[in-house]
Formats: structure tokens, C-alpha cells, sequence
């Protein structure tokens, strides 16, 4: 037999990284989701408690950030699109960018976060359990990525990306939309409604 | 000889490439709306609020993560995982009375 014919599976038609990346993505919308609900719990038991600790939210402010979590992600799009047409620079600034954005976000939660603590808000309140926790965990998502993508400048700076090979790209462009995602979520149930 | 199923390229995604920069505008544009909305007085508001989210969530799933473009076996992973919420849900509003 064709050894080329034997060794074709549905797998194997697939990139591994990336494969690996949506099946740890699916995970993860489990492990959100369950945050997710957990909150909605705390929230449908207490509306009252709720409802008034929510005044100290500030949505100006988390617009703001929502935007520059939204605008990053536009960047990695075009990170992506730039190396796909042989432009390793365009890849270089646009990803400098997402850096910077990220770093801005993250620093935007913890001038929130003091603010919270200021206005008299903690780890045991009724609303900053679960707000703490889950924006928490994002936040973490965030800062790995910010440190993800230095490590992806360094592979750059090396010539490690080309027109041809840049996997390693799009899968961290899987990773921080599946977190933007997750904050346009969280951005509707905690600020919004 | 059997023909050699055809592999998922970059040069198929690059032919398939959406447009990011109207994916750019529209979400900035429902986020505004959502912002607006959330400071109405209405009944709708909550309903408005979901679906809005909703639809910024399947442009970014959609759009820049590929999906509407990419292999069927990347929707089912992120699908399974959306499935699996749902009776996590139901058991909790089971266990939980009240809620």
C-alpha cells in the first residue's frame, strides 16, 4: 500500500499547535463558563447586596479598556495578515502594539481594582468574591499574553517567522481573541446590565 | 490511486480573508450601543444588552479567530465546550432552589 495514502487521517490534515490550541480554547470556554455561572448565582441570590455594590463600578472607565481589549485584537489580526504577506516588520510594530495595549488594560484593572478596595469593596464582599475572582483569572489571561507576545518579539528578532512559517502567530492570535471574547462577555454582565 | 484529500493552507485562509477593518468598526460600534443602552430605562434593555454581546462575540469568534473560514473540527471543540455549559447550568438551577 501507498505509504503517502496510509498515513492520511482526519488529524492529520491539521497543524498540531493549532489543533492543540482550539481543543485547550474549548477547555477553557468550560472553565469560563463556569466562573460565569457561579456568578450569576451569587448575583440572582442577593440583587439587592448586588445592586448597590455595583455603584462603585465605573463604566466610563471599563469602556475605555474594553476598547483598547478590542482595538489590541484588531492589531493581532493585522500582526497576522502583515507576516502573511512577507512583512516581518509590519508583524514586529503591529505586535509591539498589542504588547503596549495589553500592558494598558491590565494596568486599567488594577487602578479599578484600587479603586474598589478604596470605595470600601473586598475579596469577602458580596460582589468582589466573584468580580475580584473572575476578573482576576482574565487579568492573569492578559498579562501571559502581554508576556507571550515579548517572547514572540524575540522569535522575530531571531527571523524565527516568515511568509510561510508563522504558526506560532496565529495560535497566540487564537489565544488572546478567545480572551477578548471572554471580556466581552464579562464586560456585558458586570458593567452593562 | 486514491486522491490525497486536500490539506488546509495559509494560501486558502489568505484567499478567504475577511475584512478586518469593517470587523474593527463594527465592534466599536456595538460596544458605543451598549454603553447607550445601558443607561435606558427600558425592558428591552437587558434582552438589547445579550444580544449585542452576542454578536460582538460571533464577529471576533467568527472573524479574527477564523473560524467561519477554518476546518469543521476547530467548531466542534469550541462548540463542545459552549454544550457543556448548558447542563452545568440546569443542574445548578436544580440544586440551587431559588435561583
Amino acid at each position: 500500500m501507498n505509504n503517502s495514502v496510509q498515513n492520511i487521517t482526519p488529524l492529520s490534515q491539521h497543524d498540531n499547535t493549532k489543533l492543540g490550541m482550539w481543543a485547550f480554547i474549548g477547555g477553557e470556554v468550560v472553565f469560563f463558563g463556569s466562573l460565569i455561572a457561579t456568578y450569576l448565582f451569587f448575583r440572582f441570590r442577593s440583587p439587592a447586596e448586588f445592586a448597590a455594590a455595583r455603584a462603585h463600578l465605573s463604566i466610563p472607565l471599563i469602556a475605555i479598556n474594553t476598547f483598547v481589549l478590542i482595538f489590541s485584537s484588531y492589531m493581532v489580526v493585522k500582526a497576522l495578515e502583515a507576516i502573511q504577506n512577507g512583512n516581518p516588520k509590519g508583524l514586529q510594530i503591529n505586535l509591539a502594539i498589542v504588547t503596549i495595549l495589553g500592558a494598558v488594560f491590565v494596568g486599567g484593572q488594577a487602578y479599578e481594582w484600587s479603586t474598589l478596595f478604596g470605595a470600601g469593596e473586598s475579596f469577602a464582599s458580596i460582589l468582589g468574591t466573584p468580580f475580584f475572582t473572575i476578573t482576576g483569572i482574565h487579568g492573569t489571561h492578559v498579562l501571559l499574553g502581554v508576556i507571550w507576545s515579548l517572547f514572540l518579539q524575540l522569535g522575530i528578532w531571531r527571523g524565527g517567522y516568515t511568509q510561510k512559517r508563522h504558526q506560532g502567530i496565529e495560535n497566540f492570535g487564537l489565544y488572546w481573541h478567545f480572551v477578548d471574547v471572554v471580556w466581552i462577555v464579562l464586560f456585558t454582565l458586570f458593567y452593562l446590565i | 490511486m486514491p486522491e490525497t484529500p486536500k490539506a488546509i493552507t495559509h494560501t486558502d485562509q489568505a484567499r478567504s480573508r475577511p475584512r478586518y477593518d469593517l470587523v474593527f468598526i463594527f465592534l466599536i460600534v456595538f460596544t458605543a450601543l451598549e454603553v447607550a443602552t445601558s443607561y435606558l430605562q427600558s425592558n428591552l434593555k437587558v434582552p438589547a444588552l445579550i444580544l449585542l454581546s452576542v454578536i460582538k462575540a460571533s464577529l471576533v469568534v467568527l472573524y479574527f479567530m477564523h473560524l467561519k473560514f477554518d476546518s469543521r473540527l476547530y467548531v466542534v471543540l469550541f462548540v463542545l465546550g459552549l454544550a457543556l455549559i448548558v447542563p452545568m447550568l440546569l443542574m445548578m438551577t436544580l440544586v440551587m432552589p431559588g435561583l
